[in-house]
């Protein structure tokens, strides 16, 4: 008896929010976009996962030593290269402008 | 969110820079011995793997003929001179314009062939698959620009008479 008196308040409390909040109509694609902010932030928190790993990783002078040391023997072995091949060059002119007829 | 973006950023950087570092350093000591070098035989020891014997041989050419070419230089440009002077002053008499014209042409054919002379001579006195190479890329840094010159100027004039 307690509970259907009970029943009977919350139904009228119910009714009584419902009047004085007013429904108003969703904006169009409101579920769209929800998910989408919902997929966006999951994105968002997942590349930042990523960055704190690759700059942990970054850190590590077990990854660091040998990255700095490839970049090194990269650069001196891509650079020697270039520079054969431009000084091989300049010698290859000065030789041609010596012993070749000048456009007269 | 600032702290790995920025840790990231600070090893690329660091990155770029030892790399970019190695390369200009080993290039700078590739490039700067050839750069300060005053031996014009330098190419021939670093492309055609020339010993020592084989580039006293060539030097002693090389030297032979530098005051031979300077001479054929010289000659040509004096008749040029000649010639323009000649111009300038309006002559009018055909026949001398035509002779000193023929005279640089003349000058410059020997010019060329003492040169052809002297890239075979050089090519000899290399190992013989080395001297032909020696002689192919001679001959198409010297003839090769007068052939393309020649190909370009038909190809223009045979274009020209398509359109006219």
């Amino acid at each position: 008896m307690n509970r259907l008196n009970q029943n009977t308040n919350d139904d009228g409390l119910a009714t009584l929010l419902r009047a004085a909040r007013p429904q108003t109509e969703l904006p169009p694609r409101f579920r769209e976009n929800v998910r989408r902010r919902i997929d966006h932030g999951e994105a968002h928190t997942a590349s930042i996962i990523w960055l704190e790993a690759l700059a942990g990783w970054l850190l590590k002078p077990r990854f660091a030593i040998p990255s700095i040391a490839v970049l090194l023997l990269m650069g001196t072995l891509i650079g020697s290269l270039n520079g054969q091949a431009q000084a091989r060059l300049i010698a290859q002119e000065r030789y041609v402008a010596m012993v070749v007829m000048p456009a007269h | 969110m600032r702290k790995p973006v920025l840790i990231v950023l600070i090893a690329l950087a660091v990155g770029a820079a030892l790399f970019g570092g190695a390369f200009y350093c080993a290039r700078y000591f590739c490039v700067q011995p050839v750069a300060t070098s005053t031996d014009d035989l330098d190419w021939l020891r670093m492309e055609f793997n020339l010993t020592e014997a084989h580039l006293a041989k060539i030097r002693v050419l090389h030297e032979g003929y530098l005051p031979i070419c300077e001479a054929n230089c010289r000659n040509i440009a004096l008749k040029k001179r000649e010639l323009k002077q000649a111009e300038a002053a309006g002559t009018n008499a055909t026949e001398t314009l035509r002779q000193l014209q023929a005279e640089v042409t003349a000058l410059r054919t020997k010019c060329q062939t003492e040169m052809l002379a002297h890239f075979e001579e050089v090519s000899l006195a290399m190992p013989p698959e080395q001297g032909q190479r020696y002689l192919a890329e001679m001959k198409r840094l010297t003839l090769g620009s007068h052939e393309q010159v020649e190909e370009s100027m038909s190809g223009a004039s045979e274009h020209g008479r398509e359109h006219h």
